[in-house]
């Protein structure tokens, strides 16, 4: 069967009309040849024809929310990883929020959507900064919050401190709270880690938090890699790697 | 190629320039967001899938490869497929819901959304679908605008599975011809 050329498949694949099984089959065999490739990049080359005549512009909204959403959204690079990065801290934007959703972030839509707007209209009103930013950020916090996929997680480490994260695996944005944190001490501040697999697994800086650590709302570019969210204390200006226990360590939702 | 503005675009695109995605969006935008709608028919769920497309195009593009195709074509390739993701998902919870599911027609072609830009060639396709013959039209068509399965083409159609997908490539080629006769 391997050996085949599927041509009676080339049309169907172009269209997208076979199921999972048949279509793995015919890309397994597309990997390999030359011949068969370039029949199918052509037939669905016309089926892009068909598309584009029915072209619709979207509501308006759409572009905003994309465009937003797309300023702090990782790419996803081909396998050999991006050379390492520089690990610094990248400067968190200080936001202010309130620690609204400290007792219990839930999990439905609906809540989600009214964290959400409880949170726009706090940072609505403030007036000093730079609007703009605070109303970009804004939005970036009720995309990921309205997300169809956002899932909630939470945890209170041993001194009270919560660390929260309401995650779009489909967006891969995270928006991370933080409250219940005590003053990190002079020379010291909170920074916040993305780590994959396992919590001894491999760690990304996701920046410091901000100075009122006691109630931060941040959004955060996620791979799908990243599985915990954990808050050490390190000295001021944040280090490469975690040099404390995590005062917080939150495993998140998978999708 | 030459005049592939999308594919230039997307390499931009892939090295993380965010005003090269602004571009690309207003492109590809429109025939996204018409192409998921045609399939979906429903405008919230739509807009949710082409938002996931698009954002898929922006986090997926440093794996565009131009030789695999026009970056016209890559973009509306993973919005039909997203789009189609969706409809059989719904389709098949629908299906266990109600064991009776046994779906209306879709709509005709005209009879779903403005087009808005791109009316000439919007204008050409449907002259050139009406070239086909019956058969070669309604697979052709059931299966990309209705997200149907090609099985599910040839039961609805009555017609065996072998005949539907010569009839798939015929129209699709047939229609290639009439288009490069138009251009
Ligand atoms: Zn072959």
């Amino acid at each position: 069967m391997l050996r085949r050329h599927h041509r009676s498949l080339g049309a169907p694949y172009a269209l997208n009309a076979l199921p999972p099984k048949e279509q793995r089959r015919v890309e397994r065999h597309l990997a390999g040849c030359d011949n068969c490739r370039g029949r199918v990049a052509a037939l669905t080359a016309d089926t892009t024809r068909l598309g584009e005549a029915v072209a619709a512009v979207p509501p308006p909204e759409l572009r905003s929310r994309v465009l937003t959403a797309v300023r702090t959204m990782e790419q996803e690079r081909p396998e050999p990883a991006a050379p390492a990065r520089k690990p610094g801290p990248a400067a968190g934007p200080a936001s202010a929020g309130r620690p609204a959703w400290g007792l219990r972030l839930a999990v439905a839509g609906a809540a989600l959507a009214l964290v959400a707007a409880a949170l726009l209209g706090v940072q609505l009103t403030r007036v000093t900064g730079d609007l703009d930013a605070e109303r970009t950020r804004a939005q970036a916090v009720e995309q990921v919050l309205g997300a169809p996929d956002a899932t909630a997680a939470t945890t209170t480490g041993d001194g009270g401190e919560v660390l929260g994260a309401v995650v779009s695996r489909d967006l891969g944005q995270a928006v991370v709270t933080v409250s219940g944190f005590p003053a990190p001490g002079p020379g010291r501040d909170y920074q916040l880690w993305a780590m994959a697999d396992r919590p001894d697994g491999a760690v990304r800086s996701a920046g410091l938090l901000p100075d009122d650590a006691d109630r931060s709302v941040l959004t955060r570019a996620l791979g799908p890699q990243v599985k915990y969210f954990a808050v050490t204390s390190e000295p001021a200006g944040g280090s490469r790697q975690p040099t404390t226990k995590p005062v917080a360590q939150l495993p998140l939702p998978a999708s | 190629m030459g005049d592939d503005l999308e594919g230039k675009l997307l390499a931009l695109v892939g090295r993380g320039d965010q005003d090269a995605f602004e571009e690309l969006y207003g492109l590809v935008s429109a025939p996204v967001y018409g192409l998921v709608r045609r399939v979906l028919r429903d405008a919230a769920q739509s807009e949710e899938v082409a938002q996931e497309v698009l954002l898929e195009v922006w986090r997926t593009a440093p794996r565009y490869d131009p030789e695999r195709g026009a970056g016209r074509t890559w973009v509306l390739t993973l919005a039909h497929r997203r789009a189609v993701d969706r409809v059989r998902s719904v389709r098949a919870a629908r299906e266990r819901e109600e064991r009776v599911g046994r779906r209306t027609a879709g709509p005709a072609f005209d009879e779903v959304v403005e087009a808005v830009e791109g009316r000439m060639e919007r204008d050409w396709v449907r002259r050139c679908l009406q070239n086909l013959t019956d058969l070669q039209r309604q697979s052709v068509q059931l299966a990309y605008y209705d997200g149907c399965t090609y099985r599910e083409v040839s039961q609805r159609l009555s017609v065996p599975l072998g005949t539907v997908k010569t009839r798939m490539r015929d129209g699709l080629l047939r229609m290639r011809a009439c288009l490069e006769g138009a251009a």
